[in-house]
């Protein structure tokens, strides 16, 4: 466990290394809110089948971008395969799957700590228009924590392909299309056309997003909280064990390059 | 101990073919290739041995260490290090393990060595005081103490493989794997590096196997030499008995610092002048002939106070002893 914290702290540490770039971060959180929300503030006026809907569709936006902040992932193992930099790791009593959980808990936590700018942000450019839920904060956050290690763990199986691929850059455009469409990231559920939603209701991308959002809106009954948090852990387990199965399949390939 | 038994190694390697109208073939259809790498190896090594792998570039020593580590997984073949197999991964042999890799970099980018170290101490459990201890003794042997806390990327590329080599030493361990440790490093460093290692490896019964091209690394740490070529062990004895060969050639080396103005006598112009740098030259003398020019010298006053004799250098004795076996 030790391990663990020493390499998230490593982690936060590197983040807080460079001030200017520390300043340029909370200036990108704001600019990605404000301007996805103006965006879909020039949507909603000019459409007529959104009349009545604008405040809920700035306030989903104003959701969907603090949480794809928080469940989001920038994994490193695909490069370190190609580049050899991994041999690092494997001569370590200590797992490789362990190491890029901390380093991502470690950016989470950054990125949660520049939370209150966002916020701050959203108050003074966008209150006028933010619906106010019964928010259910203990929903939203256990299906924020579900929705981080989904995310984990399928970015985690994609790059781990780079063992036979090398590259694996196009692979995860496929994957981020896909996260976009069919976890709620750029339509929410309820405009989704029904054949579509009810494909995405059975898919794990709704746990990085759409589910948070509906946790933290107390929109679900018990029973859909149950179900779903069921079908999380399960996507998490089978997950991790194709993980870990295509880990050792991969090994058996790699070939240690860069001296 | 280690042992290693049959072991075969292949790469496969993609060949682009040359040619403009190749550019859009090669990414549909490259020549694969199988580089045998490790050909047939039987290697024993008893514990707390330190054993010198010398070959040339492609030779195979790295492939070797990586099979050794476990990074890579032969098809054929068997090694076992102590109790442990490689290639299964065990936690317990990892803690045992080092594998210092000169070209590798482990030292967090952005941060001080420190950083790295306290995630290693944190990783194999190493206790507050032997932690401290370690790295006391470590950095002043390696003149680095005043670096510990500069971030990484800040450091030259001899500080940095100071630190790495740090780092490896760290968690004491049972089993050593070097590869070019003194690369990039001063020579005052190499030095150093050199004594620590003579020391440390003996002192703790670490067995250990060393790769460098620099040869002084491998006849002043190791204690057997294993040359490998074209992935095929060619020679396997002590270090005394290479420098025994060296010593045995059939070729000696005179040495000559000149004065100005020096013009190589007569009795000197028929042999081969191995180098000559400023006023020094270096006259390689086939041993049949050498109490004729050393009698010559000594009667020579330009000369007989300032020359001396050199046996063969090892670098040589290698390279005939590699050619021999092709």
């Amino acid at each position: 466990m030790m391990a663990f914290i020493s390499i998230m702290r490593s982690h936060i540490s590197i983040s807080l290394t460079y001030k200017m770039n520390i300043l340029f971060g909370y200036i990108s959180d704001i600019l990605y809110v404000v301007l996805k929300c103006y965006l879909w503030l020039a949507i909603a006026n000019s459409n007529p089948s959104f009349a009545g809907e604008t405040n809920y569709i700035i306030t989903y936006f104003i959701f969907v971008s603090i949480i794809m902040q928080l469940t989001g992932n920038r994994l490193t193992i695909a490069s370190n395969i190609l580049d050899g930099s991994l041999s690092n790791w494997l001569l370590k009593p200590f797992s490789i799957f362990k190491y890029e959980l901390a380093q991502q808990l470690g950016r989470a936590v950054m990125t949660a700590s520049r939370l209150w700018i966002i916020i701050l942000a959203i108050v003074a450019f966008m209150s006028s228009y933010i619906v106010i839920w019964d928010y259910n904060y203990l929903v939203g956050i256990l299906f924020l924590v579900l929705g981080f290690f989904v995310s984990f763990y399928i970015a985690l199986v994609i790059q781990l392909f780079a063992f036979w691929l090398m590259r694996v850059e196009a692979l995860q455009f496929i994957y981020t299309m896909f996260v976009d469409i069919l976890s709620g990231g750029m339509i929410p559920y309820k405009y989704m056309p029904a054949a579509i939603k009810n494909i995405a209701e059975l898919l794990p991308f709704k746990f990085i997003i759409q589910m948070p959002i509906a946790g933290f809106t107390n929109t679900l009954s018990s029973g859909e909280i149950l179900n779903n948090v069921i079908m999380a852990v399960a996507y998490i387990v089978a997950l991790h064990f194709i993980a870990a199965f295509i880990f050792k399949k991969g090994l058996k390939k790699y070939t240690a390059m860069g001296g | 101990m280690i042992r290693i038994e049959k072991l075969n190694y292949n790469y496969t390697v993609y060949k682009h073919k040359e040619g403009k109208k190749r550019l859009l073939m090669n990414s549909l259809k490259r020549d694969r290739v199988i580089i045998p790498a490790l050909k047939n190896i039987n290697l024993e090594i008893n514990e707390g041995e330190i054993v010198g792998l010398i070959g040339l570039n492609g030779a195979g020593k790295t492939t070797l260490l990586k099979c050794i580590s476990g990074l890579l997984q032969p098809k054929e073949g068997s090694i076992h290090v102590g109790e442990y197999i490689p290639s299964e991964r065990q936690k317990e042999y990892l803690m045992k393990l080092s594998f210092f890799m000169g070209q590798k970099n482990q030292l967090i980018w952005d941060l001080p060595p420190m950083e790295t170290f306290n995630i290693h101490k944190a990783i194999y459990k190493i206790n507050d005081n032997d932690f401290k201890r370690i790295i006391d003794e470590t950095s002043q042997l390696l003149h680095v103490e005043h670096l510990l806390r500069t971030p990484s990327r800040q450091l030259s590329l001899g500080e940095r493989v100071k630190m790495e080599f740090i780092l490896s030493v760290l968690h004491s361990p049972k089993f050593v794997l070097l590869d070019e440790p003194t690369i990039g490093m001063d020579i005052q460093s190499q030095y150093s590096i050199r004594s620590f290692l003579k020391q440390y490896l003996k002192a703790n019964n670490i067995t250990c196997i060393i790769t460098s091209h620099n040869m002084e690394d491998i006849v002043k740490v190791a204690e057997r030499a294993v040359l490998i070529n074209k992935g095929e062990i060619v020679y396997d004895s002590s270090i005394s008995k290479l420098i025994y060969e060296a010593d045995c050639s059939e070729f000696m080396y005179i040495s000559i610092k000149a004065k100005e103005g020096f013009v190589l006598p007569e009795y000197l112009q028929h042999l081969t002048v191995a180098s000559k740098e400023d006023n020094r030259y270096m006259m390689k003398v086939d041993k049949s002939e050498g109490q004729a020019v050393i009698g010559n010298i000594i009667n020579d006053p330009d000369i007989r106070n300032n020359f001396f004799i050199e046996p063969e250098p090892l670098e040589e004795i290698i390279i005939k002893l590699l050619e021999n076996k092709k």
